[in-house]
């Protein structure tokens, strides 16, 4: 008898949570099926013509996650920001603090979001592979983190946001002992501290 | 790092944009720097006197050991045979010694500038990478960090090679210093 209560009470658990699934999908849909279809829409321009459209349109309701991640990504804790960041790495060659072009771009797509999200604070972390020894490795890192705070402030982002720190090679993105890998810990990381 | 009579820190700062060495008195007054040059200046030890100053810098293209006054003046390079060399230790008196970490494969080894007869004597041999070394303050042994059982760790060693002992065992250890 309890069994079959809790057997009921499941099911209309269940039952409400489909409908709220809808429901949200629903409330959710308009303000994303609106920016979606143009994007989408571009590419099979230069493809063929008069079949894809409704098939695309129904192809294009999977990328709504990604405007609606991004309205989203200001009501996040800083844990999940910093786990899912939307920041992204910039990365150096060997012994080497210069930003490259790929580099510029990437520090310039997070110039971008930290304008966007003004009350953001930063630290970039600056890092290097286990080659070097360890407190030059230090140096090295902060100089990596101080070039690309440099950079950041000379695309008008304002000094008191970006804080600095090097770890040198003590935290490895990959710990593996290849150029594949050393590569990746040649790197300054971005780091939401508050918002 | 303190100087030898505890009264002046001298450390690196990229606070005006570069990695360079200053020097500072204990209560925070006195703030002067000691570099001046595009490359990196870092990793510090005082003499025994407290008149000199070794550090590293890649001014040359790589790593090496120089000295300079704590004036700031009489620069000289220490380390011209190896191919990268970090972290100087200077021996207190009286041993006269600098001891630094220089590549000798894919690792380091722990190695020692005698700067009376400016001979270099070689005490880890390979086993593992060995960073870091630091003069205990009696001068006859070294602090220093090894991968020889995995991972990073503190081990400590005698300035002529003998009697390594193992310090720390959890996790990884990093650039070790002694009490006084």
């Amino acid at each position: 008898m309890v069994q079959l209560t809790s057997m009921r009470a499941y099911h209309l658990v269940i039952v409400i949570a489909i409908l709220l699934t809808a429901a949200g999908c629903s409330r959710r849909k308009p303000p994303v099926a609106q920016p979606v279809p143009p994007p989408a829409a571009a590419p099979p321009a230069t493809a063929a013509a008069p079949p894809p459209p409704p098939v695309r349109v129904e192809e294009a309701l999977p990328v709504p996650a990604e405007p609606v991640g991004e309205d989203s990504i200001g009501g996040r804790s800083l844990d999940e920001l910093n786990r899912n960041s939307p920041f992204k790495p910039v990365f150096f060659d060997l012994d080497s603090a210069e930003l490259d072009d790929p580099g510029r771009a990437i520090v310039g797509g997070n110039a971008e979001l930290l304008k966007k999200y003004s009350a953001w604070v930063i630290t970039v972390e600056g890092h290097a592979d286990e080659r070097g020894t360890a407190e030059y490795n230090l140096a090295l890192g902060e100089r990596r983190a101080v070039a690309v705070k440099t950079y950041l402030i000379s695309l008008g982002v304002a000094p008191d946001r970006v804080r600095t720190v090097s770890y040198g090679k003590e935290f490895p993105f990959d710990p593996g002992h290849n150029e594949a890998a050393w590569s990746k810990n040649r790197r300054a990381h971005f780091v939401i501290t508050s918002k | 790092m303190f100087s030898p009579d505890g009264t002046r820190i001298v450390f690196t700062s990229s606070r005006e944009g570069n990695p360079e060495l200053y020097i500072i008195n204990k209560d925070g007054s006195g703030l002067r720097r000691l570099t001046n040059h595009p490359a990196i200046d870092t990793s510090p030890t005082w003499s025994p006197t407290g008149t000199q100053i070794a550090f590293t810098s890649d001014r040359a293209g790589q790593p090496q050991i120089y000295i300079v006054g704590a004036d700031g003046l009489n620069l000289r390079r220490l380390t011209t045979a190896e191919s990268y060399a970090d972290r100087p230790t200077w021996s207190p008196a009286p041993f006269n010694e600098i001891a630094f970490a220089a590549r000798t494969g894919p690792g380091y080894d722990i190695k020692i500038y005698d700067l009376a007869t400016g001979m270099t004597r070689q005490i880890t041999f390979g086993e593992g990478s060995n960073e870091s070394p630091a003069y205990a303050p009696n001068g006859r042994h070294l602090a220093f960090t090894s991968t020889r059982t995995g991972r990073t760790n503190i081990f400590t060693i005698g300035r002529d090679g003998r009697g390594v002992r193992q310090v720390t065992r959890d996790g990884n250890n990093f650039t070790p210093s002694w009490s006084n």
